[in-house]
């Protein structure tokens, strides 16, 4: 009765009219009375189930590779806090050796011989027995029997010296002396190391006045050191009844466990005296 | 080449002693430890080797010292003759028997050293000074002289057995040279 060309027409036709009645409808918001919304209870928790996955696959993948940024940016930081913290410790090391050297500069400068300073390398091997090596020779100008000191007082002598290096007798060794005398009331006597941290102010008689306290300075008279260059302080006083002399103890000025540079004055006092002759 | 492993333990051994262990607060008041070496050498090498290195390492410490010239190449040759000794007489158990030797070893370097000093009567006129500078001394070395010992008797071996490679390495490649 109609042609299969007819069909499709009228067909196509209908399509069209429903699309255009239902869109008319739903624009018109009508209630879906409960199945428009079937798929919200079975569809949305997989795409909850889902989204939420991505999302913590995601925030995962992301924090991996922050961590693993966050881990080499951790490591780059402890890095460059350690060579800030060894360039640190060096310029605190450089302004102690500023801060020393100055003061053996001052001192340096207060002399009237002419001096060499030096570093102390090594210290003595035996506990009996108080020496350093310092890192100036022969070549330098240094020989044996010259004063060296710090400016804080008298370190010691030196007793034997190669090219490059010297061995210095500290004051406090056994067999170091110095002659000396009470700056206070010009007591005279002589300093003798004991191997200990502190000397002894041998030969003061008995009759004159020494109180702890009273600072001991090289007498000048053994043409070795100085006159006036500080030794240390009295620190005990013993008179006994009987004896000529009195036991004095003397703490000195330097610090032997920490002595890092030293002066070597070039012309000993002997030499001095003979110039003006 | 035994000698190159006792010039190099040598040095070692004085840079620590001399520079570095005065600048560590607990350790500065350590036993000496070339003595200890000298011990080792008494106890396990032979005179032949022995002696030339007791002797080189006296004359060392001299230089270093401000002790007398001579004292400690006389301390070190009388502590490695007494070492010597005593291992022949004690036969004990190998720790007892280290750790009296260590003991008399020290001490008798100690009272060498004190004779030297000034006598008896340095002895006499400071018995505190003297046993503050002995008794820690012994300590430390009662602690850690088996120990160094020990490491040193190790280190020798490894060095003696390294040095034995290289040399059969070294003979083989001169013979393979010749045969060709």
């Amino acid at each position: 009765m109609f042609s299969k060309r007819m069909l499709v027409i009228v067909g196509v036709f209908f399509l069209v009219v429903a699309t255009i009645v239902i869109l008319f409808i739903s624009s018109n918001r009508v209630p879906s009375y409960g199945i428009g919304r079937v798929a919200l209870y079975l569809v949305a928790p997989i795409q909850d189930v889902v989204s939420s996955s991505i999302k913590v696959a995601r925030n995962t993948w992301q924090a991996y590779f922050m961590l693993v940024s966050t881990a080499r940016q951790n490591a780059r930081l402890k890095k460059e806090l350690q060579e800030a913290n060894a360039r640190n410790s060096q310029w605190h090391e450089t302004e102690l050796a500023n801060i020393r050297l100055r003061r053996l500069l001052d001192f340096k400068l207060s002399l009237e011989s002419p001096s060499v300073a030096a570093e102390v390398i090594g210290m003595d091997p035996s506990p009996w027995y108080r020496a350093v090596i310092i890192n100036k020779g022969s070549n330098d100008g240094v020989r044996k029997g010259l004063p060296v000191g710090i400016p804080e007082g008298i370190a010691g002598q030196v007793i034997d010296v190669s090219a490059a290096y010297a061995k210095v007798m500290l004051i406090t060794d056994r067999n170091s002396a110095v002659d000396a005398l009470v700056q206070r009331t010009r007591a005279r006597g002589i300093i003798k190391g004991e191997s200990t941290s502190s000397c002894v102010f041998q030969y003061a008689l008995r009759k004159d006045e020494v109180n702890i306290g009273d600072k001991v300075v090289a007498s000048g008279l053994d043409g070795v050191f100085p006159r006036g260059m500080p030794i240390g302080e009295v620190s005990g006083v013993v008179r006994r009844a009987a004896g000529i002399f009195q036991e004095v103890s003397v703490t000195p000025y330097v610090d032997f466990e920490k002595i890092e540079e030293v002066l070597v004055l070039l012309t000993p006092l002997q030499d001095q005296l003979v110039k003006p002759q | 080449m035994t000698y190159v492993f006792y010039t190099i333990t040598s040095l070692l051994l004085i840079v620590l002693q001399t520079v570095i262990l005065p600048d560590l607060p607990v350790l500065n008041s350590v036993f000496d430890l070339t003595a200890m070496f000298v011990i080792y050498l008494g106890l396990m090498r032979s005179a032949r080797e022995g002696i030339p290195v007791v002797l080189m390492l006296g004359v060392i410490m001299d230089n270093l010292s401000g002790a007398p010239f001579m004292v400690f190449t006389t301390t070190y040759f009388w502590l490695y003759v007494g070492v010597c000794w005593l291992s022949r007489i004690l036969q004990v158990g190998m720790r007892f028997r280290l750790a009296v030797i260590i003991i008399a070893g020290i001490l008798l370097e100690n009272v060498i050293f004190i004779l030297a000093f000034g006598g008896l009567d340095a002895l006499r006129q400071m018995p505190s000074t003297t046993a503050g500078k002995i008794v820690p001394r012994l300590l430390w070395a009662l602690v850690f002289g088996p120990i160094l010992i020990l490491i040193l008797a190790h280190t020798h071996r490894v060095w003696d057995r390294w040095v034995r490679t290289v040399l059969i390495r070294r003979s083989d490649s001169v013979g393979g040279r010749a045969a060709r």
